[in-house]
């Protein structure tokens, strides 16, 4: 199964995410130093991005859960304004009122049904269990690692086929698994570039 | 490019477009490095940097983020209200509970049915490569501009804007720096 695959890589690049994260919230404790703090902050929100990754429910799915969900209450909505004794065209003014009414809340409850999917798919939160010990630039080298996975994980996801710069930026507009995990690539080599900045302005200085 | 004058239109739609065109720039440089196109993980992080200032000068000015394109919601609207119109047009008894609920949930599939249809034909605009040396230039005399303005203004939200666009001006020389220089401490 091409899905199973998927959050399988999914989960390997949340694992590595996850000792990364672990060793930088060590060495960051109590250090104020800029670089260092704005790599953290882009890795501690990676995880839900990935959880997220796993692609929800889509377009058709949340359509037709809004439909059945409101199906009942327009129909109540009716019956009980026919019922009161409203004209034919208060009935129906009425009734596109409710539906208006109900779409948010409609739309946070897909957006609900959604995020749960995300979870049982993906499972709980994994560690890999291998133990970081090192200073910045191996967390920045565990990053590098979880990077390159994500990446092979989305171009094994988009198939050999469409391995081209204009297929996967469209891919990458139109697909939610595809335009997640670029959210999350995007945001990984933020916090690599960011370790990095630190690392060579720590040896200028040192230098100096 | 409509856009020739640089102080044309009011900030927020300038920084509005400038941020689509960056957003494309980035994900051309980020799919160009997934298939090793162009290999570069640096260039496009940094000018994904510039998005996220550039969104954060927006949200000053408005906190409601706005529809990328007014075809979709213009669209499925429009779909929603003329299925459900002629369902309730055909019908014999318009006013019946179960028709007229139907027709409504009848409108919201189609609409659902027009957006996908809609999704399959797009056009395809292929943006400035990011190693382009004039989109920096560009990029920067429009940012500054856009901060000029934004400094000018009286009131609280221009200034704190002008402050986010100053970063976003940081960026795109820090990443102007690496694609011409390959300054990144990476490449060392």
């Amino acid at each position: 199964m091409a899905r199973r695959q998927l959050y399988g890589d999914l989960n390997d690049v949340r694992g590595l995410v996850a000792d990364g994260l672990v060793r930088l919230e060590e060495l960051a404790a109590g250090a104020e130093e800029f670089w260092v703090v704005s790599a953290l902050v882009r890795v501690r929100g990676l995880d839900g991005m990935l959880v997220a990754a796993a692609g929800g429910l889509s377009a058709w799915s949340r359509t037709l859960i809004s439909s059945v969900c409101a199906f009942p209450l327009l129909w109540a909505a009716a019956w009980a304004a026919g019922a009161v004794g409203l004209g034919a065209a208060w009935v129906i003014v009425l009734t596109v009122l409710v539906l208006g009414l109900t779409m948010p809340g409609l739309l946070w409850l897909t957006g609900r049904i959604s995020r749960v999917a995300d979870r049982r798919r993906m499972g709980a939160a994994v560690r890999g269990g291998e133990i970081v010990k090192g200073d910045l630039d191996e967390v920045a080298e565990v990053l590098v690692r979880a990077r390159v996975r994500l990446v092979s994980a989305a171009l094994r996801q988009v198939g050999q086929r469409r391995w081209d710069a204009g297929s996967l930026t469209r891919l990458a507009r139109q697909d939610r698994v595809v335009s997640r995990i670029t959210d999350v690539d995007l945001l990984l080599c933020q916090a690599i570039d960011f370790l990095e900045i630190h690392t060579a302005e720590q040896r200028l200085g040192r230098a100096a | 490019m409509s856009d020739d004058d640089i102080f044309a239109g009011d900030v927020e739609g300038r920084l509005e477009r400038l941020d689509r065109r960056v957003r494309a720039v980035v994900l051309d440089a980020q799919c160009r490095d997934w298939i090793a196109e162009r290999p570069d993980r640096v260039g496009f992080a940094r000018l994904g940097q510039v998005h996220h200032e550039l969104r954060s000068a927006i949200r000053r000015y408005n906190a409601m983020r706005k529809a990328e394109d007014w075809v979709w919601p213009v669209l499925s609207t429009a779909t929603w209200l003329v299925t459900t119109i002629v369902v309730l047009l055909v019908a014999d008894d318009p006013v019946d509970p179960l028709t007229l609920a139907f027709a409504l949930v009848a409108g919201l599939i189609a609409a659902q049915a027009a957006i996908s249809a809609a999704g399959r034909v797009r056009r395809r605009v292929r943006p400035a490569p990011i190693e382009d040396p004039v989109l920096y230039a560009d990029l920067t005399q429009r940012i500054e501009a856009c901060a000029a303005t934004a400094r000018a203004d009286s009131d609280e939200p221009g200034r704190a804007a002008a402050e986010d666009l100053g970063r976003a001006l940081d960026w795109v020389s820090a990443t102007r720096d690496e694609i011409i220089r390959g300054s990144s401490p990476a490449a060392r």
